[in-house]
């Protein structure tokens, strides 16, 4: 058998443009998963009314607890082509109904507002809770000496923070060429029609394994996924160390 | 770290709004589940019908 299951992998023709699929929406996360729960978070430290963080920490973290085949069914009860909010909204205003599961060019940016909807809020705990054991005389020395918000930010808040983005980006890293299975496969339904924007390796491994029943072929991807990972882990935690050797997380 | 008061307002109100709009599939998800898979076929998935009533069941 030797190197048939990886061959099956690397000379699909399919392959260049789910590697690219993974790739690119595994970036845009770790971007938009790194940037929004910081900006949450240090908005939320801002507040003055401990009922109004209670609320929004509440509401972001509830949909973390939800699993992927709820989050498949809500989003189709927006989008559904016949009984779909969204298109009952469009009709209401005299517009043409959308047929989503038709449209792969609005999944990107549905997949990606879906995915921020799920994981900011537990990501933004993560960051509030350090904000939380910074001590407050940092935060008054930087006011003492004429810091304006921004400066503050940039300055005082970003730098507290630098540990726990390199942590998490490091761990983000290594999952670079895994993607959410229920993201990709329950909340598009599975639609053939948006798979140009939709198809990730996950799926495509997991269809393989379904019409084929060949265990190795996952085996492959899940090796190559996890090596690939590791190395860039490996890699980016190198050159943190180079750069402050007391960061890293290896 | 403190802001004004004026600020505090500005985005205390923003972020209750995120929350509210946050909130909109959770709420959606309990409102199906106590509703009947016919009453969707009929009235299709929305918060409020015609008559301004939730979802019958």
């Amino acid at each position: 058998m030797g190197i048939e299951n990886f061959r099956f992998l690397f000379l699909n023709p399919q392959m260049g443009r789910i590697v690219r699929n993974t790739l690119s929406y595994n970036l845009i996360f770790l971007l938009l998963g790194t940037v929004v729960p910081i900006a949450l978070a240090i908005v939320l430290s801002m507040l003055h009314s401990k009922k109004v963080q209670s609320v929004f920490q509440m509401s972001a973290l509830l949909p973390h607890f939800l699993s992927w085949i709820v989050v498949s069914y809500f989003v189709f009860a927006f989008l559904s082509t016949e009984r779909g909010i969204v298109n009952a909204f469009l009709l209401s205003v005299g517009l043409d109904p959308v047929n989503f599961y038709q449209q792969p060019g609005a999944w990107p940016v549905i997949l990606i507002i879906v995915q921020l909807w799920k994981t900011a809020g537990y990501t933004m705990i993560l960051y509030y809770s350090y904000l939380l054991s910074v001590d407050q005389e940092l935060y008054d020395s930087a006011v003492v000496d004429g810091a304006s918000l921004w400066q503050m930010i940039r300055y005082v808040i970003l730098p507290l923070l630098g540990p726990m983005i390199i942590v998490l980006t490091l761990l983000n890293l290594g999952h670079i060429l895994s993607t959410d299975f229920g993201l990709f496969y329950q909340v598009t339904r599975n639609s053939g029609s948006i798979l140009a924007t939709t198809e990730t390796i996950d799926v495509f491994v997991y269809k393989a394994l379904i019409d084929q029943s060949n265990f190795g072929y996952s085996a492959a991807a899940s090796l190559i996924q996890n090596g690939i990972g590791a190395i860039l882990l490996i890699l980016a935690n190198y050159g943190i160390k180079k750069i402050d050797p007391d960061r890293g997380i290896i | 770290m403190r802001i004004g008061k004026k600020a505090n307002l500005i985005l205390s109100a923003g972020m209750m709004l995120l929350s509210a709009i946050g909130m909109i599939p959770v709420l959606l998800v309990i409102m199906v589940s106590f509703s009947s898979e016919r009453s969707i076929a009929r009235d299709g998935y929305r918060f409020f019908l015609d008559g301004s009533l939730p979802v019958s069941v």
